[in-house]
């Protein structure tokens, strides 16, 4: 999937959760359209995946209700990283270069954990 | 940067879901009537597989949805996103090509391998010596590296580079510095619309020198993303939509439809909004043009005294110039002793102040290369507190800047003499007056001008006078001619006055402002707001006037025998400016550089001269200096109208078939307009617009 069609995809996201919430009386009209600028503002094409990982975890720190289409953006980019550390650090053992591989995941380790 | 570096520069890992905040359960509450339809709308849509971005500006208020198309030949550019260090453009994206600078920041664009385009921004301006130098720039920003800035001079981090500077900059807008980008409390943009600004594709890509000040055009955008030429022309942009609007509100009230007055309040608040957009529009097609400090509707050409809206200065250059001894040489003054009103004396200026300024095509020399006459108008203003005092500092300003002869040094050293043609002023003759060739226009001589009346015979052959001072109680009409004379060709001089106020006694007869709106076509050679004459470009009724005046003589030129297709563009091609449709304006502009434009100014001039030759001024070399031109210009044209118009003027004696002359003269233009409107269907589709309305 590409950033384009991944973005539209969290916007589609964004969608159902509105869709829902406004069927449940859960929010109104206004709180809507004001979740919909702020997508629109946020969201604004073209971005790359790298700028879609680090805004999307901010979209919901005044709209709560987005948490759901959040939180599997914030997965993708966990394994994501995951993944490209753990080549990396796999390459570099291959090198022979173990105290760089060990120095790479104590660093990525220390990182997540300060967040 | 090695590879361990690059992945550790990678964003640090996401917040975990444990921390992030929870949803807040909420009671169920019964669904509103709007909540409904909106749920509704993004099932059908959804389920349509619509795309979200559209969904969501629906339901963000359709700011975005509605943006109408951008003109062809016209592009946008715009910033988009946070005030972040970094911003991409992707060529075929939909939405135009982005420019995201940051306040007082400049920005460049790279192409990356994946075809996307990026760059970064830095603090501060940078000067190149061209285009290709600014370009060849950017390599250096795909390898990552940031620059500063300082003056002349762009550095990068490993080594610094001299660049020759001074004749264009890069350099980025910031109007709202102070909300954007600096605030860390705003997390995204306001208003996605709010920097927009439109500038012609050609301009953009082409090597641009304008002034730091009022540079919006940005040459990364333009210069290197080539693909905005490709862009499709139903883009959106906000002068556009704008634009749109106003034609729609126009029509609106027009047709007295709805309430009118609300309308109006509208159209009013719309033009205004327009005008900064308008200004980068216009800055674009001409660079001379500056904002005046202090007075939101008024702009001059740089480096001159040429002062008028922004829509009249658009088409105005230094050049103009030339003209200001003409203006100043014919404007109305009083002699220099003063005068004593209500027992006071007062110096002359304090009686009378006047300003000569040019309008129509005279004031357009940037796309006019054939003007007709000089027209200019001039604004008085008379301190009196009667009529009669009025009307007797009028007869006196009159006579001050009436001669037989004036002799003209432009500041560009052409010579010029004014032959007084006649003045029109004081209405009809009274019916008793005999009059042979059954004009009751009352026209005056430079001779009855200096000696203050003019003499009538009446039917019973008795001799009246009308003294100037009587006439100028009645000055609803105030025009004065005069033949132009330089080296090498002959044209008539007009000077319409209108009077702007009243005596602080009596009515309003006394003046004769018809209230049209000149703003968009009059060009200054003063400041006109030292004279109260700035005039609102976003006046609703002045601007609903206006527009109707040129639809409604782009009819009258386009019917019968008035038929006149020069006419006709110049006509439209002003209601195109006004209605902010500036790329048809410029396509129709392109009319008035043909050959058969030019061949139609030569008649008239020739006519001129034949006029002149009437009144006993020798213009027999400038006559055949015209003639030759004309002959030339025949000689070279493939119309089989030429020849027939060759042929008269190599008769020697045009005076008999002038009127056949002009007749071909105008066919020419007519067929040459004719052969234009099919090539430029949008030029057609607007006239036929006009005349089915």
């Amino acid at each position: 999937m590409d950033s384009e069609e991944y973005r539209k995809k969290i916007e589609l996201d964004i969608l159902r959760i509105i869709e829902e919430k406004l069927q449940k009386g859960q929010m109104d009209a206004d709180r809507a359209k004001a979740i919909a600028r702020m997508v629109l503002d946020k969201l604004h094409p073209p971005l790359s995946l790298e700028y879609i990982y680090q805004i999307v975890p901010t979209l919901d720190d005044h709209f709560s209700e987005l948490t759901d289409a959040v939180l599997p953006v914030i997965k993708d980019h966990d394994e994501e990283l995951k993944n490209l550390i753990a080549n990396h650090a796999e390459k570099l053992i291959k090198q022979g270069k173990i105290d760089e591989a060990t120095k790479v995941l104590k660093q990525a380790t220390e990182n997540k954990s300060v967040q | 940067m090695s590879d361990t570096a690059a992945v550790l520069e990678k964003p640090r890992l996401a917040t975990p879901e444990a921390q992030k905040p929870q949803v807040k359960k909420e009671a169920p509450k019964p669904i509103g009537p709007k909540e409904q339809k909106i749920a509704q709308k993004i099932d059908i849509d959804v389920k349509a597989k619509a795309d979200p971005d559209k969904i969501l500006q629906e339901i963000a208020g359709g700011v975005l949805a509605e943006l109408p198309p951008v003109p062809e030949g016209m592009t946008r550019l715009y910033r988009y996103e946070e005030a972040g260090q970094k911003f991409v453009v992707t060529p075929d994206n939909v939405e135009a090509k982005h420019v995201n600078p940051v306040p007082s920041g400049w920005a460049l664009v790279a192409k990356e391998g994946n075809g996307q385009f990026s760059g970064q921004v830095v603090s501060g301006r940078v000067n190149f010596d061209s285009a290709e130098a600014a370009i060849a720039s950017i390599p250096e920003i795909e390898t990552g590296r940031w620059f500063t800035k300082e003056r002349g001079t762009l550095y990068g981090l490993d080594s610094a580079t001299d660049v020759p500077r001074d004749e264009f900059y890069i350099d980025v807008p910031t109007p709202d510095l102070t909300t954007y980008g600096h605030n860390p409390e705003l997390s995204h943009i306001p208003e996605h619309m709010e920097n927009e600004f439109l500038v012609p594709a050609e301009v953009a890509r082409g090597k641009l020198s304008i002034p730091s000040s009022s540079a919006r055009v940005n040459l990364h955008a333009g210069e290197n993303t080539q693909e905005i030429t490709e862009t499709p022309e139903n883009q959106t942009d906000s002068f556009g939509r704008i634009s749109e609007n106003i034609s729609a509100l126009v029509n609106r009230i027009k047709s007295g439809e709805g309430d009118v007055e609300q309308a109006k309040q509208v159209l009013g608040k719309l033009l205004q909004a327009r005008e900064d957009l308008y200004r980068d529009v216009a800055q674009a097609i001409n660079p001379d043009i500056q904002p005046v400090e202090e007075k939101a509707n008024l702009y001059r050409i740089a480096g001159t005294e040429i002062y008028g809206s922004i829509i009249s200065v658009m088409d105005a250059t230094p050049a103009l110039g030339i003209n200001r001894q003409l203006a100043e040489r014919i404007k109305m003054k009083l002699p220099a002793n003063g005068e004593t009103i209500s027992g006071e004396n007062l110096p002359p200026k304090a009686l009378m102040e006047a300003s000569v300024v040019f309008s129509g095509s005279s004031a357009q020399d940037r796309i006019q290369h054939y003007p007709g006459d000089r027209d200019m108008q001039e604004y008085v203003r008379i301190q009196a507190s009667t009529p009669e005092e009025a009307a007797s500092i009028l007869a006196r300003g009159i006579q001050g800047s009436v001669d037989q002869k004036i002799e003209i040094v432009t500041s560009d050293g052409e010579k010029m003499t004014l032959n007084f043609s006649e003045m029109k002023l004081g209405g009809t003759y009274p019916e008793d007056a005999q009059l042979p060739s059954g004009d009751l226009k009352i026209r005056w001589t430079a001779q009855e001008v200096k000696q203050g009346y003019k003499e009538y015979k009446t039917k019973s052959g008795e001799v009246k006078r009308i003294a100037l001072e009587q006439a100028c109680l009645n000055p609803q009409v105030l025009k004065v001619d005069y033949i132009g004379v330089t080296e090498d060709s002959v044209m008539e001089v007009t000077k319409q006055t209108i009077i702007q106020n009243t005596p602080e006694k009596g009515d309003d007869s006394m003046t004769n402002d018809p209230g049209q709106a000149s703003a968009f076509q009059e060009v200054y050679f003063d400041n006109p707001s030292t004279f109260g004459l700035i005039e609102m470009t976003y006046d609703p009724d002045k601007f609903v006037q206006y527009v109707n005046i040129m639809a409604e003589q782009v009819k009258a030129y386009s019917k019968g025998d008035h038929m006149n297709g020069l006419k006709v563009a110049k006509r439209l091609y002003n209601l195109a400016k006004a209605e902010g449709n500036t790329a048809l304006s410029q396509e129709v502009a392109q009319i008035f550089g043909t050959d058969a434009t030019k061949a139609n100014q030569l008649v008239d001039r020739l006519n001129v001269s034949m006029l002149a030759q009437k009144k006993g001024i020798d213009v027999s070399s400038q006559q055949t200096a015209i003639t030759g031109q004309l002959r030339e210009l025949l000689a070279g044209s493939t119309s089989p109208l030429a020849a027939e118009a060759l042929a008269i003027l190599d008769q020697g004696e045009i005076r008999e078939d002038f009127d056949k002359l002009r007749g071909i003269s105008v066919s020419i233009v007519n067929s040459e307009y004719q052969k234009f409107l099919s090539e430029h269907p949008k030029v057609a589709a607007k006239i036929s617009a006009i005349l089915g309305s």
